[in-house]
């Protein structure tokens, strides 16, 4: 049987490729013609995303039903009947929902909506790919250029017709605001907000965006834009001077709201899945995938308003949850024995190249029948072809391989950043060495750049890259059997969610948690709940519960990891603690080390007045002490102090309000804020928590705490205010593990602000949420940066899910782009040794034999050669520092380089 | 490339690129359509720690009129340390090239993944630059 993936958006995508590369047999069914929903839409992100699609249109495993619709499900978990429109039957075993969301149809009028000049912010998206192609932002009006733009947030949000916060609006506003910027730095940008709930990343690029690139962020909601001759006026509340000002602007680009997608409704009645009052699919916090239906799962946007990075990790989880149900039928692509053509060393290039037009952007700068009449000319180049399409482009290269027997290959097109997987897959396939191949970078980095003579330049490049080339040897990669077993760092709600769902995967797993018991940060919230959730003393219980009893899991306390060897697929650590001293073996990695309060010595007397606390001292204790509580969001050090503002510490410090005043309702509470950040459906808390009657005010200059009096000036009231507390709870926030900078170095992951940096496919982009740049080792939860308990559970099952694709693997291949020694050369000097900075070099020393009438005996001494061992990353330090010529990086050889410059 | 139709000179310049940062700003650069002139041949190594003092030296004696380096900033390398071995090498270089006055031909530069702005600047900026300073005198001389 199967799983069927319903929706072939960014997160429909990510699933179905996680499930089919383990193994399973996936059906894809999308509603439109082509794949890549909403976010194929998008300014940027067409061109990230586009290496995925491709990948799924040629996997093997995956059945792409395009133009579909499901149109009846009978059956339950392992044995699901689908109906799919054209009258298909496919019968599953599970099923993932992705349907993704739909922005509202109309938009209040009072915004100016039926303006041309007044768009919605996926329809600017539109403008401003065509304005990066055109280098003109002009108004759609009169054709004018652009001089001043304003961006309306939570337009279709946090309003009465959708209550919740649409979370992916302050982040997607940011990135637009950024690319204007970078395109137009002379176009004057206001952002018009309530709050602004950026976090990780896109805090930093907000305060970039305001501190480095001027541009406006102005606090109000906006009454109304009205156009007035050729210009819209937005009026809005100058909180400062406390009256209505006018702004002139060209165009208004409003920030829609996500709501759920306009196919839900029929999906939820068709599978039987619930959903909850905002119309998403119905998850709990506990469990963000599972449906109220077992066996159908649901990811993305089809359960709560989010971004990207949130959706690929949900589809990510979402497939492992889906897999669990279902057997593995299919073969893993990648795991067979390859057998290539063999090249020898003296045999004479015959050189192919491959132009992919790129369906038309490279020929709108340069001429490629010219420019392939050229190349012919060169020497050894035996086949020149141009194809419109990459597919196209690597059937040519393909039958070029075969019928005409090239030993080389010359691919130019895009950028091999996207495509340089697919297209070494593509030779190898046709029997040739995949290292045998040079890519060609002909479309970001010659057509949409050079300015004049670029037909020229383009024949420069690929004279240089036909030299390289014919220089290029067969790089044979060893496979090794890959270790079914999974090491999870950090015993808290993250790294107890991940060791699960492994062990549930059939995987055995070793959790190592530093401290004496399992729970980490857990055990400091005490009996707080949060709506629709366990509390956390609850969910405690039953997660240490479980993880102690799984027979595959195996729990080491008090203990750390040391000696980290290997690569993915086969590492090999030691498990150091009380009493234990353990060498294990494991083939991929979870960190989860989580992240702690801030201790806020010296703030608001911290440490002396037992008036005050941590919102964890609180929420551990539970005590309410006297009539008046103050909660103090934002305490301690912020974004240029080097911190991140958790997501968990301002939901918790409304929730927290919110509990005092249900449960005393006699007690006065205040919450001191500088922006409420509840962001999605935790809008509701701040809602109700207002409607309870928790006063909420904000500041801009810290609030004193002088002789038990707190003085706060509050901007919306525009008057100092003051307050005389019973109890100061203090929401700092979330600092990382102290044990990251110990990992970062043993695992090789460079950390941010502390926080573990993710794998970053592309600027500003997401695709691969969990994954790092060492293969094999993926992050989740507060590791990343401080997040909700739900992120948690969510990111710690998407990062058990990239381990399992990995660990379902039987093989794995040694890294082609390597260190190598010459033997014969090696002096033993040891400058490799000092120079690696993954220590993957050793000298070894070799008895040095004397050869006297052709008889060698073993008498003439020792001599110290390099050795590079397992863990080489391939960065080539070496081969540069190396003083004798002995060390060389494979596929960029002095001679392949030496090449390129001779024939630049 | 030498002269172009007018009889203009049009200077010839190496960029060694890392894989994960400045070549990655490169790409950016074309997706936003950030022009510049077409005088940067890119050479894409995996990381700036690859770059051999010796490739700089022989891009200047094989007629280059110029040398960009690009790589990841000091603290964000792929491969934890690279770019600074890289910025090491570059210095004691710079020594070297001082002694024949070609040390203003060889600029390196971080630039990150999300820098595409900046690549374009420096790649104008170095156009423009070794334009002012004239053609390599090595060019076209047998060493």
């Amino acid at each position: 049987m199967g799983i069927a993936v319903i929706g072939g958006g960014v997160a429909g995508i990510s699933a179905a490729l996680d499930l089919a590369d383990s193994g399973y047999k996936v059906y894809l069914i999308e509603k439109n013609a082509e794949l890549g929903g909403k976010m194929a839409e998008l300014a940027e992100c067409k061109t990230g995303l586009s290496p995925r699609i491709v990948k799924i249109q040629n996997h093997p495993n995956i059945e792409l039903m395009l133009s579909s619709e499901l149109e009846g499900l009978s059956g339950s978990a392992g044995n699901f009947k689908l109906k799919v429109s054209g009258g298909k039957e496919i019968e599953v075993e599970s099923v993932v929902l992705a349907p993704g969301y739909d922005i509202p149809d109309s938009v209040a009028t009072s915004y100016g909506y039926g303006s041309p000049d007044v768009v919605t912010s996926l329809e600017f998206e539109r403008m401003l790919r065509a304005a990066t192609i055109s280098n003109e932002l002009k108004r759609q009006s009169d054709g004018k250029p652009v001089k001043k733009i304003g961006f309306i947030k939570c337009v279709g949000s946090r309003c009465q017709d959708n209550e919740i916060c649409s979370t992916a609006c302050c982040a997607y506003t940011a990135k637009e605001v950024w690319v204007v910027k970078e395109r137009f730095p002379d176009i004057d940008v206001y952002v018009f907000y309530m709050d602004v709930r950026v976090f990780g990343k896109d805090e930093e690029l907000v305060a970039d965006l305001k501190d480095n690139y001027g541009v406006h962020y102005i606090r109000s909601r906006v009454p109304e834009v009205l156009p007035e001759g050729d210009k819209l006026i937005v009026k809005y509340e100058d909180l400062r001077a406390g009256k209505i000002e006018k702004l002139e602007l060209d165009m208004v680009v409003l920030a829609v709201g996500l709501l759920p997608a306009r196919t839900l409704p029929r999906l939820a009645e068709l599978t039987g899945v619930k959903t909850d009052e905002y119309g998403y699919i119905e998850t709990s916090i506990s469990s963000p995938m599972e449906t109220s239906v077992r066996g159908i799962f649901a990811c993305g946007t089809a359960t709560a308003p989010m971004k990207v990075r949130e959706s690929v990790g949900l589809a990510s989880g979402a497939a492992l949850k889906a897999a669990l149900m279902s057997q593995r039928t299919e073969r893993i692509p990648g795991q067979e024995e390859r057998k290539y053509i063999e090249v020898k060393e003296d045999e004479p290039p015959k050189v192919g190249v491959f132009i992919c037009d790129n369906e038309g952007e490279i020929s709108k700068t340069i001429d490629i029948p010219a420019l392939a009449e050229r190349v012919k000319g060169l020497r050894d180049v035996v086949a020149v072809n141009s194809a419109n399409t990459i597919e196209e482009a690597l059937k040519a290269l393909e039958s070029g391989i075969v019928d005409q027997g090239l030993n080389r290959v010359v691919f130019a097109g895009c950028s091999p950043r996207e495509y340089e997987d697919i297209i070494r897959e593509g030779c190898a396939k046709a029997g040739l060495n995949p290292y045998l191949v040079e890519l060609v970078n002909l479309r970001e980095q010659c057509a949409w750049v050079f300015d004049k003579n670029v037909t020229d330049a383009a024949f420069d490049i690929l004279r240089m890259a036909v030299e390289r080339a014919k220089r290029l040897e067969p790089i044979i990669v060893e496979r090794y059997p890959v270790v079914p077993r999974a090491l999870v760092i950090g015993g808290g709600i993250s790294g107890m969610n991940a060791a699960l769902d492994i062990a549930d995967a059939g995987y055995e797993v070793y959790l190592v948690e530093k401290g004496e018991e399992l729970g980490g940060g857990l055990r400091d919230m005490g009996d707080i709940a949060f709506p629709g959730g366990e509390s956390a003393s609850k969910l405690l219980k039953h997660y240490v519960d479980r993880v102690t009893s799984h027979e595959r899991i195996k729990v080491y306390t008090k203990a750390r990891e040391e000696d980290v060897r290997g690569r993915a697929g086969m590492f090999k650590a030691r498990i150091v603690g009380d009493g234990v001293d353990e060498e294990i073996e494991f083939g991929a990695c979870v960190i989860a080390t989580g992240a702690k309060e801030y201790v806020p010595e010296g703030y608001y007397g911290y440490g002396s007045d037992n008036k005050v606390c941590t919102l964890r001292e609180f929420e551990k204790s539970g005590k309410v002490q006297g009539d008046t509580v103050v909660i103090i969001q934002d305490v301690g050090p912020g974004l240029k102090e080097g911190a991140y503002s958790s997501k968990a510490s301002n939901i918790e410090a409304v929730n927290a309000a919110l509990k005092i005043k249900e449960e005393n309702p006699g007690v006065e509470v205040f919450v001191l804020y500088r922006e409420v950040k509840t962001y999605g459906k935790w809008e509701v808390l701040y809602k109700r928590a207002r409607e309870k009657g928790v006063l909420f005010l904000r500041y801009e200059k810290p609030p004193e705490y002088k002789n038990g009096i707190i003085s706060v000036f509050d901007v919306i009231f525009n008057d100092e205010i003051q307050i005389k507390p019973d109890m100061v709870i203090l929401s700092v926030p979330m600092v990382p593990a102290e044990d990251n900078k110990r990992l970062s170095m043993m695992f090789k992951i460079p950390l941010k602000r502390g926080f573990f940096m993710e794998e970053q496919e592309r600027p500003k982009m997401v695709l691969t949420p969990v994954d790092t740049v060492n293969e094999g080792v993926f992050v989740c939860g507060s590791a990343v940066y401080p997040a909700m308990i739900d992120e948690c559970i969510a990111m710690s099952s998407a990062a058990a899910g990239r381990a399992c694709v990995l660990l379902a693997k039987d093989f794995m291949e040694t890294p082609a782009i390597r260190a190598v020694v010459n033997d014969e050369v090696c002096v033993g000097c040891g400058v490799c040794v000092q120079i690696c900075p993954v220590e993957a070099i050793e000298l070894t020393e070799e008895q040095l034999p004397v050869v006297t009438f052709g008889v060698e005996t073993l008498v003439g001494g020792e001599r110290r050669i390099a050795k590079v061992g397992d863990g080489c990353i391939g960065c080539g330090s070496c081969a540069s520092y190396c003083p004798s010529g002995a060390m060389s990086l494979q596929h960029f050889r002095d001679k392949q380089v030496y090449a390129q410059l001779d024939y630049a | 490339m030498g002269e172009d139709a007018k009889g203009e000179f049009e200077p010839k310049i190496i960029g060694f690129t890392c894989n994960w940062c400045t070549y990655a700003s490169a790409d950016l650069a074309g997706t936003s359509r950030k022009k510049y002139p077409p005088n940067t041949r890119i050479i894409r190594l995996m990381c700036s720690g690859r770059l051999d003092p010796m490739f700089v030296l022989k891009a200047l004696l094989n007629g280059a009129d110029g040398v960009f380096i690009g790589g990841c900033h000091p603290g964000e390398c792929h491969y934890i340390k690279g770019n600074f071995y890289a910025r090491r090498r570059i210095a004691a270089l710079r020594t070297i090239l001082k002694e024949f006055g070609m040390d203003n031909r060889v600029r390196s530069e971080w630039i990150s993944a999300s820098e595409g702005d900046k690549f374009a600047t420096v790649m104008r900026e170095m156009a423009e630059n070794i334009k002012k300073i004239g053609p390599n005198p090595l060019r076209g001389k047998v060493l």
